[in-house]
């Protein structure tokens, strides 16, 4: 179970708190870093091997619980170990107060916005964070390929002129208890992106699938958003909850989540419903798109990933 | 063995039932010392429904059930047939948990109401896994504690929720709101559960002004708690009531317990009322800063309270005194009772 | 099982002539006790003889070879047998007068005498330690003795350490199951009993008679829910009971002693014990005038008078059980509560399937888009399904039906670290890839799948359930299925348990949602249907 907590790479072993929270307590205080939480980190801790520096990256943390740490400063004796906490500043007093009399070193990188933990000995950041950057981006790559199933023969994609020679499935990631977290993990950090940059307000998510409701759901308590699943928007739409569309929404931002795009005929539907409901419909961020977002004119598609990089083995031409 | 009718009085507050009920159950306590035990019946027709105290309540609820095991079957509760007021007693889960207990026999007073009329602002519910594990061992003590409070967190935020779930509130209530209420109480309760070897009742008050949460117990008692697992402290103590309740408010500074509970409260301008046996003592401000200005436990066992200037005799309502109090009575209600409000904030 | 209790024989001087238990009279006065009992019950056949304390008088520890004779008699007049003859110590059965201060190893000594005398009787035992000991006594039925005169210096009751209480919780947790029943010896009451008339006789009696500090020993007791705890006391001559929930105090007055002007009446108990019941019968001596003449008297029982009632132990797992509940209370106030205000109930025609219509429908997507609810039933999923690991999780297999199924399956897998897997049931047409129900990785390893946990919306006539079951059989017909819904339909014809299942829970149970055949309603011409799956 430790094993999908954390990644490993050549300098740095890193995760994140919120994970660590998730696996220990389930979701209802995703603030809160309590102290099944802090064993597991102390777990990963144990696991490190004293010459790769531990990131830990606790965005989304508020508040410690007493005694959360406890174990983790144990794991901590000697200063042997170092972490860095990334997105902890606002913990550095909590952190002071929790460790007591343990003679276990904690500094405060203003410059940088980082708290380190344990052993002093120099490190450059950028380069760790671009070994970690490197890191997440390949994963996320490996994960999407992974869900490509290639057909015995071409076959026609629903609702699209194309024919492929296999699928891009994103229940393999949703059944997988690593990929799903960690994926969700990265997807609420392109939300978070996106809803800055876009100056967005007054979100809404939205799915119109059984998968992209899996994604939408858990974005909403990451995100602490608002989330509406539509029941089966599919190439033949059948609209089982027709009172989904709350008119509470009315001049709200949907934000649609989805998996895997192609035509975009979903979104187009989506936005269709969303303003029966008087909401509009601009955004939409999925896994990954056949096209380049350029193609889609009615709304601005945000991507994991991009598929046309790593897709390498899918083929798709023209139905006739 | 004769029957002994015990008023509650207008359970408008908790030292309004406090002074009614220490007479009447110490009567109760001697009749069975003196070996013909009363038949107590519980008397509530001196009750004003619009004006009930949900902390004197729950604490009903609290005693109601001691007393009940302590007799070993229902007691007989007497009612003025207000159908408006059971309903309110249905709403807020009171006749569910007396049902559950079996506590009150209501000689066919009950019935004829509706429920789910109203929208209440109130909810009594309680927690009753008291820990069956070995108490010598301090390492399983906080273990379990963690765990508790975890679980505790997520059941008491869940259970709250129909209270907030309300428009108005939504902008009160808020998550930090909610992390200070949520823990206070997990910690109050796991305190009932371990210390006071008791089940925890808890009722939950939202008003305009803010959130009044009581959570009772009636159990051993700080002191008789401290006198069992801290034997060191008995000569400190002076088998005072007063001083246990102080020494408890204290030693867990540093870490969560009642002293950051307290000190939440206090902070977010609300107030915090604890008593148990023969004291009680009002956290406000004043003297709480009063007695947190002395820099070790030591010095505060040493504190003389009687003779501070927050000492005072005799009842007096809670709202007359804003400087907070330590109060001594001569007759003694068991367990532990703690009250506390924390004020909205209007911006 | 029948336990006949007596108590406090008070054994003083076995030779002489006023004792009830005297060489002269014991048989007689045994016998007689024996026709009592017969009259009420034929045939006397008791299991256990639990004697809770005060054999000897004051401390004449010399006369336990003469009580040793008294206990044989009961003993082959009753047919009981030697090893199942339950001990407790009493203030009487030592020396305590030679205890001027507190001093265990003394106070040891001084017991020396009455565990040689026990140990003729039985010296094997489950737990012993210096303060109780616990004997098996059959399959499912305990007996602990409590020495309460424990650390005592008056020979009044006495005091357990925390540790001391620790090490009895601890051999108990250890033990005894949750349908096991407790038998207690206790010689000072540790309850208050209404008429203890004695005191007011005698300063200070509470204090010297009540065990009031094994009080919090008592509460532990009970917190260990075992299904039946009988405390057997003695010590105050006189008789009393009470029942408090699962805890049934015995209260027996003396057995032996020498006849007094006082009220006290001799006394021997038979409790009764079966699968559901615990009853009592008291027998006392009883004399026709004012004189005290031990032969004038008799024994006189009373009819059996029930004490308590209990059910089988009923789980929120139903399994083949009348009656449905919610795993959650909690959950099922605020389901139905969101239901209400948010206005989530529509009454009309809705196709659910090929033979049914349903009248009403839930929005369960929106009931589950209130996130503290979602995460509420989650963490109770997560407690039920912790509870159901006993192997490695990649026996395991988390299965959602539909949109809320797989959203709780798909959070909880990444708590259990379980695989899972979405299946959409409500639209079986062509447009849905192929690789739906059977392409998926969780299920290539179907055949190492020992226990599949299936999450569904909502449960109404079980038709969708039952044909998911019936599928996954198919594949492996080993798997053990545990089904969570968040509600089920509250009709006549309730899903109470679902077949070929080995758990079932559902956290609503109070939603009437009326169904009905296609052939029992207008055609869609007339009404036309508000939605068609």
């Amino acid at each position: 179970m430790i094993r999908n907590l954390y990644f490993e790479t050549t300098n740095i072993l890193f995760t994140r708190a919120q994970a660590l929270v998730w696996v220990a307590n389930g979701l209802s205080f995703l603030d809160l870093f309590e102290k099944s939480s802090g064993n597991l980190l102390s777990e990963i801790i144990t696991k490190c091997p004293e010459e790769k520096t531990l990131i830990i990256n606790f965005k989304g943390i508020i508040r410690f619980d007493d005694h959360c740490l406890d174990k983790v400063f144990n794991s901590l004796e000697g200063n042997r170990k170092q972490i860095i906490i990334i997105n902890g500043e606002h913990l550095h007093s909590e952190f002071i107060k929790l460790k007591k009399e343990k003679q276990i070193n904690i500094n405060h990188d203003s410059v940088n916005k980082l708290l380190i933990i344990g052993n002093n000995r120099p490190f450059d950041i950028e380069d760790l964070n671009q070994e970690r950057e490197i890191s997440v981006k390949k994963y996320i790559s490996n994960v999407l390929k992974s869900t490509f199933s290639k057909f015995e023969e071409y076959k026609r994609l629903c609702s699209t002129p194309f024919l492929a020679n296999g699928e891009f499935d994103s229940k393999k990631i949703i059944e997988s208890p690593k990929d799903f977290m960690w994926i969700s993990f990265y997807m609420s950090d392109k939300l978070f992106q996106l809803i800055e940059s876009e100056k967005l307000t007054d979100v809404v998510l939205v799915s119109a699938s059984l998968r992209g409701s899996s994604f939408t759901s858990i974005l909403g308590i990451l995100n602490e958003l608002e989330y509406v699943n539509i029941d089966h928007i599919g190439p033949i739409h059948k609209v089982y909850d027709f009172n989904n569309l709350d008119l509470k929404h009315r001049n709200r931002n949907y934000v649609y989540i989805g998996d895997f795009v192609f035509g975009g005929t979903e979104i187009k539907l989506t936005k269709v419903y969303a303003s029966f409901a008087g909401a509009r419909l601009d955004h939409a961020l999925v896994l990954g798109s056949l096209f380049d977002s350029s193609v889609f004119n009615d709304f601005k598609l945000h991507e994991l990933n991009t598929l046309r990089e790593i897709a390498t083995d899918a083929k798709f031409k023209l139905f006739d | 063995m004769k029957e002994q009718i015990i008023n509650v009085g207008s359970l408008s507050s908790l030292s309004n039932l406090n002074y009614h009920l220490t007479k009447e159950l110490k009567i109760l306590r001697e009749s069975y010392l003196n070996g013909n035990g009363n038949i107590p019946i519980w008397d509530l027709t001196s009750l004003t429904p619009k004006k009930v105290s949900f902390a004197a309540l729950t604490t009903f609820l609290s005693i109601s059930k001691v007393i009940r095991d302590f007799v070993g079957k229902p007691i007989e509760i007497k009612v003025q047939w207000h159908p408006e007021f059971q309903g309110f007693l249905s709403d807020i889960a009171f006749l569910k948990i007396s049902k559950e207990f079996d506590l009150y026999d209501w000689k066919g007073m009950l019935g004829g109401f509706s429920s789910n009329k109203t929208s209440p602002n109130t909810r009594i519910f309680y927690y009753s896994d008291i820990p069956t594990f070995n108490y010598t061992d301090t390492n399983c003590i906080i273990d379990w504690k963690d765990i508790k409070r975890e679980e505790l967190k997520r059941s008491i935020s869940f259970r709250l929720k129909p209270i907030f779930d309300n428009t108005y509130f939504i902008n009160q209530w808020n998550k930090e709101l909610e992390a200070i209420f949520t823990t206070t109480i997990s910690e109050l309760v796991v305190n009932s559960l371990i210390h006071g070897r008791s089940i925890a009742f808890v009722g939950v008050q939202r008003t305009r002004k803010g959130i009044t949460t009581c959570i009772c117990d009636s159990g051993i008692g700080f002191l008789n708690s401290l006198k069992k697992y801290k034997p060191e402290l008995i000569d400190y103590l002076d088998n005072s009531n007063l001083k246990s309740i102080l020494y408890s408010s204290f030693h867990s500074k540093n870490k969560i317990g009642l002293y950051r509970a307290i000190s939440d409260v206090i902070k977010s301008e609300g107030y915090i009322n604890i008593s148990s046996f023969d004291s009680e003592i009002l956290w406000k401000s004043k003297n709480w800063e009063y007695v947190d200005n002395n820099q070790t436990l030591e010095d505060v066992l040493k504190l003389r309270l009687e003779k501070s200037d927050y000492y005072i005799n005799g009842f007096v309502d809670i709202e007359k005194l804003d400087n907070g109090y330590f109060k001594k009575y001569d007759h003694f209600l068991m367990g532990s009772r703690i009250t506390f409000e924390i004020p909205f904030s209007h911006d | 099982m029948e336990i006949l209790h007596i108590t406090d024989l008070h054994l003083d001087n076995f030779t002489g002539e006023s004792e009830f238990l005297r060489k002269g009279f014991y048989k007689e006065y045994i016998d007689r006790l024996y026709n009592a009992l017969e009259n009420k019950i034929k045939p006397v056949k008791i299991d256990y003889l639990i004697v809770s304390g005060d054999f000897v008088n004051i401390g004449k520890v010399e006369n336990y070879s003469d009580v040793e004779i008294i206990l044989n008699y009961i003993l082959d007049k009753f047919s009981i047998d030697k090893k199942n003859v339950c001990f407790t110590i009493g203030n009487h059965d030592y020396k305590w007068k030679e205890l001027d201060k507190s001093d265990i190893e003394k106070e040891k000594k001084l017991k020396n005498p009455f565990f040689k005398f026990r140990n003729k009787y039985n010296s094997t035992f489950v737990v012993e330690a210096e303060h109780f000991f616990l004997s098996k006594l059959d399959y499912n039925t305990y007996y602990l003795s409590i020495d309460s005169t424990w650390n005592s210096l008056n020979g009044s009751p006495g005091q357990l350490s925390v540790s001391e209480e620790d090490k009895l919780i601890a051999s108990l947790n250890d033990n005894i199951e949750n349908n096991d029943t407790l038998l207690i010896g206790c010689h000072f009451p540790i309850i208050s009993f209404d008429s203890n008339f004695l005191a007011g006789e005698e300063m200070d009696w509470h204090n010297n008679h009540v065990w009031i500090k094994g009080n919090t020993l008592r509460d532990r007791i009970k917190r260990l829910n075992i299904k039946n705890i009988v405390w057997f006391h003695g010590d105050v001559h006189a008789s009393d009971q009470k029942v408090i929930e699962n805890e049934i105090f015995v209260l027996t007055s003396k057995f032996g002693g020498i006849a007094d002007k006082s009220e006290q009446k001799r006394q021997a108990v038979l409790i009764s014990i079966d699968e559901s019941n615990i009853s009592k019968i008291a027998c006392k001596y009883e004399f026709p005038t004012h004189g005290q003449d031990q032969r004038l008297g008799d024994w006189d029982c009373s009819e059996l008078q029930e004490l308590r009632k209990f059910k089988i132990n009923t789980t929120t797992i139903n399994v083949n059980q009348d009656e449905l509940t919610p795993f959650n209370q909690e959950v099922e106030n605020e389901i139905l509560r969101l239901v209400k205000e948010r206005d989530l109930y529509k009454f009309g025609r809705f196709h659910v399937s090929e033979e049914y219509i349903s009248l009403g429908w839930v929005d369960i997507n929106r009931l589950m888009s209130d996130k503290e609810l979602l995460n509420r039933i989650s963490d109770k999923c997560y407690e039920f399904i912790s509870s159901k690991i006993t192997s490695l999780p990649e026996e395991y297999l988390l299965l959602g039906v539909e949109i809320i199924g797989g959203v709780i399956a798909s959070q909880l897998s990444v708590r259990l670290n379980i695989k899972n897997s979405i299946i959409p049931v409500r639209s079986k047409s062509d447009h849905y890839s192929e690789f739906e129900f059977s392409h998926s990785s969780a299920f290539d390893n179907i055949n190492n799948i020992k226990d599949v946990i299936l999450f569904i919306d909502i449960i109404s006539t079980g038709n969708t359930i039952n044909s998911l079951i019936e599928e996954i059989l198919l594949r492996n017909e080993k798997i053990n299925i545990h089904v969570i819904s968040i509600i089920t339909n509250d009709i006549e014809k309730k899903i109470r348990s679902i077949p070929k299942t080995k758990s079932y829970i559902t956290f609503c149970t109070k939603l009437k949602i009326p169904i009905i055949k296609h052939s029992e309603m207008p055609t869609e011409e007339y009404v036309v249907p508000n939605l068609k799956f």
